[in-house]
């Protein structure tokens, strides 16, 4: 059993659990002595302290249960043999049957297929019987029990994940038997469980699949991560059925009979294929007990990646490596050549054989032995020893190598310290120099004294940029750390790979050169590189075509204008079919070698060129070093500076001196001291990079500076962190900027227009929008920008059609710059409808083409809001203004009625409404509508004094009454949710009111209460007005009717007067003229005297009734065209008889302008100047009577004029009043007349349109004056009835 | 003159005679009914030269006599004069052209008129 577990672990990497203890694995692995039974267990050190331990006590706890079951094993073999010698013994309870896990083949017999038994989907499905039930585990005395029952008998079977056991016994055991065998079997399930939960998780730990395979390949037991997806059936299917290629299935089934036959442990790596992806497994398989294989299987994609990673950069490195022009050696701990190049062989003249594993310092010369030991013991002793110096090597044949050494340390993954040297042989280039320095030295006394002062600031300069070089190299990898240039480029001639010292020289530091070509990579660079790429590339294939190594020398342009000289190898590398894989690139940079060696050759004549050419160059130095805005700074561990570049003067005004020995936080501002203290020495204390980090500096004068700060943390050569080298960048400039560009935008976000910006014609796709389009719509400006909001989203679909219509045809119309458009209607982001001003202006180039567009969004929503309430406030007053003039269309009560309520409801909605008026105490409905029984509704009454009833309430108060929480109707039921009385007030007196119903609640609100109150003033009008008329027309119509009695009493009157008077005045005058024979002059003179009575009688009568139809406006005036000589000679032959017999004259003038003919009633003038005449006659004794006629359009005059006694001027007041007569003595009897004939007359010239006057004199005359307004007879004739 | 007849349609007897007496003088025999319908009856016999006819009459008034005389042709030749105690009504029977007196009526009026309408 150990010796299982020893297989099985061995399948997993990682670990290894011996017996023994063996030093080799020591050296090697973590070993730990586990607990009790003396194993060892080796574990790679990367495992980590933690997992070791967990999987220590695992383990310990597996051994521990794998003893017991060990033992649990032995009681099996004990009571299965207890079983065979039963039946050996022909024990009734022969069909006895146990089994553990894969020993179930018996179940065959009893048709039940043991994979399906596995997957518990037995029950119905075997071959045995619908009989065959699982029954419930409640009975069994554990929960992993179960019973079977069968036709044949009762199966009792015990169950776990990994193993079954089963006790089958179709007949009746011997009980005491049968309890045994339970208990013992109960017993095995608990040990074979606990077994299989602790190898779970193990198994767990490391995340790989398991599987376990019997000898004829079937799955008996798995285990894999939960992300791992398998057939729903698994056990005791073949392993090789998992997989599907046909290759993998194969290699499974060979590494399966491997096992078998070798009995050790067979690995194979395969790919599989999911998802398009290609993943990489490692399946183990190793051999158990019994034929039974183990086999675990774990995804080693990513190591495979990274395998395949390294492999390709190894050889890319090897090469570089293998060819490079420096001497490149691997020295171990000890100094031991671990490797060493070609250029290194031929700088000692050793093979490579020779050297491996011989001391390094065989090859050095005596002094640099005691050099590189004494920086070997330093370096232990932890000072800083430059990786950088010189030293000689003695070459094999004795002569003495001056050579550069380069050296950087790296841990191997093991954690072995390896030491990588670069070694240049600068043998010939020393000595060119040194005849070169000789020639310069000399140089130097001539300008030295006009350098001199410039000398000590540019020396500082060069020492910080070689110090920052320098340093810089440190950090680099293996292959930037040679100046040389490196190339590795495809068999294309692609670039793949460059040093930093490459991309430098061409130009491309900032350029992604990978994968391109040379001729690509011209068109990236300056022009000047061109050529030298072109030729770089035939170079290239010439190579190529040599299938060796090419060496040459390439000029290469400079940026200053120079030229370089490189010394280029190149060296291609073949795919094994002798395709094209690579090609490597080397070059060193000769050019002060070939330069030394012309300069001596030219010393003299370029005398003065060389000198121009050093103060050219120091100048271009100093100037680029001068010219950064950057200052460059050191500090040590203490977060002091330590160095400080001069440009530090013109950032900070400290002089670089100055600045060294003092902290960062010596120049921080107060304000920013806490928050940026903490920040820097959080990075600090974890040795981390500044990256970015804006901070504020104090200057010299007391100035704030921005400062951009980049750094990285330096380390020594030992890994201490030894303090900061970084560059202040000066960014006040842009903060200043961005300060501004904040505050306009704080502007724009105030303010209430949105401002956007669209890119080239297609407006859907903004540039830009202010940030206060979220106050507008509710989308910030990131979500408008990103385009996940189209216009069409957010424009009211009513008006999208308009504004896309609108905006489309100004861009096509090259000449239309400012989209003009109504305000339309946008929907915020919650919904709500905005209504937006769109000012959109188009930008165009010259040709008219659109390069984008611009504008403010305003919302204007409230100024619409107002102007839609105004809009309803002039509906409504509209409305009111059809119901006022509606109302006013009639005066008939039932039709008003009708208007009112018909009027009603087109300015206050209702279901029912009704009229009401007072009478006296009580307030009764007169009209209704919208009511089903409008019979019983009409004439049903209230009392006012009821302060019960709302309707009171509206009467008393005079004011508008709500009830919005139901009312009942007039039946007592509350079908009416809400009710509104509304007072009818005229003169501020209620005269009544107005019901309106409604059915839903709570639905009237105030505005309705002051629409139908105003409704309700123009009704209360109207019916006043109806009430009024009605009452004017019965007192016309009962005066009318008290003027007709009167009329017609006056005429019965004056013709019961008449008729006696005619037989008095007729037999009188009969009497008189002496036809009833002849009387006495006495007797003549007696009738007389009746015959003037009587005549006087009927004139009275005769006035009285004219006067009476007058007052009653019964005059007919007959108008038609009426001839002044006509009148005149009518009314003289009348006048003459009266004023013949008085012996006056009637003298009528008539004025020339005077028209012969006008419309009038000639009959009714002529009464009126035949009065007026009559009276002049009767008044007057002497003397002419005049009528004088004029005329003075369009009047005519009638001027009646006496010389009689004349009307006293209190008497002209009272002369046309009926019934008055002047009163004077001189006046006698005989001429008095009724006193009607002047107010008759003057009613008469009244009834015609004119007037009469009157001017007199007591004793001298009187002037009546008759005034007509006359039309001339053109025109029709015309009854007038007044 | 003694062949011309004057009806004198009067239910005032007072008044019957006065014209009676005028008409006498005037040369007219006359006859004197003091009832409508008798009237009537009357001048479906005889076509009198001159009629002075009251409107104001028991059983049928004067307008309704006035109406069937304007009807009968044999009367056309009637000289008609109409008296009435209504000043108003006179007043408008005179605009229609016809001839009619106002109670009271003074008897040498009614010569004057009776004398011109005869040479007339």
């Amino acid at each position: 059993m150990l010796k299982k577990i020893e297989q099985v672990l061995s399948a997993l990497a990682d670990v290894k659990l011996l017996t023994e203890y063996r030093s080799d694995l020591a050296e090697q692995y973590h070993t730990v002595q586990l607990k009790g039974n003396g194993y060892f267990l080796y574990v790679d050190q990367s495992l980590g302290d933690e997992a070791i331990d967990t999987l220590k006590d695992k383990l310990e706890l597996l051994l521990l249960h794998f003893e017991q079951l060990d033992s649990a094993a032995e009681e099996y073999i004990r009571l299965n043999a207890e079983i065979k010698a039963m039946r050996d013994a022909n024990h009734p309870d022969h069909n006895l049957e146990m089994g553990v896990g894969e020993e179930f083949g018996f179940l065959k017999e009893f048709g039940i297929d043991y994979a399906l038994f596995q997957e518990k989907k037995l029950v119905v499905n075997s071959g045995l019987s619908p009989h065959i039930l699982m029954t419930s585990q409640e009975q069994s005395p554990d929960a992993d029990s179960f019973e079977l029952l069968t036709k044949h008998g009762k199966l009792l079977g015990y169950r776990t994940d990994a193993f079954s056991l089963f006790l089958l016994s179709s007949k009746q055991l011997n009980s005491s038997i049968k309890d045994i065998l339970q208990a013992k079997l109960w017993w095995l399930t608990r040990v074979y469980k606990q077994v299989a939960s602790d190898r779970d998780l193990i198994f767990n730990t490391y995340l790989d699949s398991y599987f376990r395979i019997d000898n004829e390949g079937l799955i008996l037991d798995y285990q894999v991560p939960d992300y791992i997806e398998l057939p729903s059936i698994v056990l005791g299917v073949p392993l090789p059925d998992m997989l599907t290629d046909s290759e993998t299935k194969a290699r499974f089934a060979q590494a399966v009979q491997q096992v078998r036959q070798s009995g050790t442990l067979v690995n194979i790596e395969y790919p599989i294929i999911s998802q398009n992806r290609t993943y990489f497994h490692e399946a183990r398989f190793a051999p158990l007990q019994k034929a039974q294989i183990v086999v675990i299987i774990r995804d080693i994609t990513e190591r495979k990646k990274a395998e395949g990673a390294l492999l390709d950069s190894e050889e890319r490195y090897r090469s570089i490596v293998e060819h490079s022009q420096a001497g490149i050696t691997i020295m171990d701990g000890k100094y031991q050549f671990a490797y060493v190049n070609n250029e290194f062989c031929r700088i000692v003249g050793y093979e490579a054989d020779e050297l491996i594993g011989t001391d390094f310092r065989n090859v050095l010369s005596e002094e640099s032995i005691q050099l590189v030991s004494e920086n070997y013991i330093r370096r232990r002793n932890g000072e800083d020893v430059p990786l950088e110096y010189e030293f000689t090597l003695v070459h094999k044949n004795g002569e003495e190598r001056r050579c550069a050494l380069k050296s950087s340390v790296y841990k191997t993954s093991s954690g072995k310290i390896r030491t990588i040297g670069q070694i240049l042989d600068i043998t010939e280039r020393k000595k060119a120099e040194r005849e070169l320095r000789q020639h310069r030295e000399h140089l130097e006394l001539l300008v030295h004294e006009r350098t001199r002062a410039l000398n000590g600031e540019i020396e500082r300069h060069k020492e910080t940029a070689v110090t920052l070089a320098i340093n810089e190299e440190r950090l680099r990898t293996l292959i930037n750390s040679t100046p040389d240039i490196i190339c590795f480029k495809d068999g294309n001639g692609r670039w793949l790979e460059a040093n930093d010292a490459d991309l430098e020289l061409f130009a491309l530091t900032d350029v992604d050169y990978r994968n391109k070509t040379d001729s690509e990579l011209a068109a990236f660079t300056a022009p000047m590189y061109k050529e030298a790429f072109l030729g770089c590339e035939i170079s290239d294939e010439e190579t190529w075509k040599s299938k060796e190594l090419a060496r040459g020398v390439e000029i290469i342009p400079a940026i200053d204008g120079t030229e370089k000289v490189y010394d280029v190898i190149k060296v291609p590398l073949f795919e094994q079919d002798g395709s094209r894989k690579g090609l490597v690139v080397l070059g060193r940079d000769v050019t002060e070698r070939e330069q030394a060696e012309k300069e001596l050759l030219n010393e003299i004549e370029q005398h003065k060129q060389a000198r121009n050419a050093l103060q050219e160059s120091e100048k271009r130095f100093r100037d680029i070093v001068l010219s950064s805005s950057d200052w460059i700074w050191e500090m040590d561990a203490n977060g002091r500076y330590t160095y400080a570049s001069g440009k530090v003067k013109e950032v900070l005004g400290y002089t670089a001196a100055e600045i060294v020995g003092k902290a960062p936080f010596e120049l921080m501002r107060p304000e920013d001291l806490k928050r940026e203290g903490k920040k820097i020495r959080n990075l600090v204390s974890n040795h981390q990079p500044v990256v970015d980090m804006e901070t504020w500096r104090v200057t010299k004068d007391g100035d704030a500076v921005c400062m951009l700060v980049n750094a990285v943390p330096i380390f020594d050569d030992e890994g201490d962190f030894a303090g900061y080298r970084g560059v202040d960048k000066d960014i006040t400039k842009r903060k200043q900027i961005e300060k501004d560009l904040k505050q306009a935008d704080t502007i724009i976000r105030t303010s209430p227009a949105v401002a956007f910006m669209s890119r080239s014609d297609d407006k859907k796709r903004l540039e830009f929008i202010s940030d206060n389009v979220v106050d507008l719509l509710g989308y910030t400006a990131e979500e408008m920008i990103s385009a996940k909001v189209a216009a069409v989203d957010i424009t009211h679909p009513d008006d999208w059609a308009m504004v896309k219509e609108s905006t489309d045809r100004c861009i096509q119309d090259d000449a239309c710059q400012d989209i003009s458009m109504p305000p339309y209607r946008m929907i915020s982001k919650d919904g709500q409808i905005k209504w937006i001003d769109d000012r959109t202006h188009i930008i165009r180039d010259k040709e008219g083409s659109v390069i984008n567009t611009q504008g403010v969004l305003l919302d204007i929503s409230r100024l619409k809001q107002v102007e839609e309430d105004l809009r309803i406030k002039r509906q409504q007053a509209e409305t009111l203004q059809t119901a006022a003039e509606a109302l006013g269309s009639t005066l008939e009560l039932q039709r008003i009625f009708e208007i009112i309520l018909n009027e009603l409801r087109k300015v206050v909605p209702y279901d029912s409404a009704s009229i009401q008026r007072i009478k006296g105490d009580e307030i009764a409905v007169v009209s209704c509508a919208g009511f089903s029984n409008p019979e019983k509704i009409i004439g049903l009454t209230f009392d006012l004094m009821d302060d019960d009833i709302p309707n009171c309430e509206v009467v008393r108060t005079r004011s508008p009454l709500i009830v919005n929480d139901g009312v009942p109707d007039h039946a007592g039921v509350f079908t009416i949710g809400s009710w509104m009385g509304v007072p009818l007030l005229f003169s501020n007196e209620a005269i009544g009111m107005l019901t309106l119903d409604k059915r839903e609640f709570g639905f009237y609100t105030d505005e309705h209460a002051q629409l139908a109150s105003a409704f309700a003033a123009q009704t209360a009008v109207a019916l006043e007005n109806i009430h009024l008329f009605d009452e004017t027309e019965k007192a016309r119509e009962e005066a009318l009717r008290a003027s007709e009695l009167k009329s017609r009493f006056l005429a019965r009157i004056s013709h019961e007067l008449r008729t006696p008077l005619s037989s008095i005045f007729g037999y009188s005058e009969l009497l008189y003229d002496g036809l009833l024979g002849s009387i006495s002059d006495k007797q003549k003179e007696a009738i007389k005297r009746v015959m003037d009575n009587s005549d006087y009688l009927a004139s009275l009568v005769n006035d009285l009734l004219e006067h009476a139809q007058i007052e009653s406006g019964n005059i007919d005036l007959q108008i038609k065209s009426v001839n002044v000589n006509e009148l005149l000679a009518n009314v003289q032959s009348k006048v003459d008889i009266l004023a013949v017999a008085k012996g006056l004259t009637l003298n009528i003038y008539r004025d020339a302008d005077v028209p012969a003919d006008f419309l009038g009633d000639e009959r009714r003038l002529q009464q009126i100047l035949i009065n007026l005449l009559g009276n002049a006659v009767k008044f007057s004794n002497a003397g002419d009577i005049a009528l004088h006629v004029k005329y003075e359009e369009p009047q005519i005059s009638f001027i009646v004029k006496d010389n009689g006694i004349g009307i006293s001027t209190e008497a002209q007041t009272y002369i046309f009043d009926s019934f008055r007569q002047v009163k004077d003595s001189t006046i006698i009897q005989k001429q008095a007349g009724t006193g009607l004939g002047l107010p008759i007359a003057k009613q008469l010239a009244i009834a015609m349109g004119g007037d009469i006057t009157v001017e007199s004199t007591v004793g001298q005359g009187s002037t009546f004056s008759v005034l007509l307004p006359i039309t001339l007879p053109e025109e029709e004739i015309v009854w007038v009835t007044i | 003159m003694g062949n011309h007849l004057a009806l004198i349609i009067e239910d005032d007897s007072g008044q019957a005679d006065i014209f009676t007496t005028v008409l006498h003088v005037a040369g007219f025999e006359t006859e004197t009914i003091m009832d409508g319908q008798e009237a009537l009856d009357r001048l479906a016999e005889i076509s009198p030269d001159v009629l002075i006819l009251d409107l104001h009459l028991p059983t049928i008034s004067g307008d309704e006599i006035l109406a069937q005389i304007r009807q009968n042709e044999r009367l056309a030749a009637m000289q008609i004069i109409l008296v009435t105690a209504d000043a108003l009504l006179a007043r408008d029977i005179q605009r229609k052209g016809d001839i009619a007196l106002i109670k009271p009526v003074s008897p040498a009026q009614l010569r004057i008129l009776i004398s011109r309408l005869w040479s007339a």
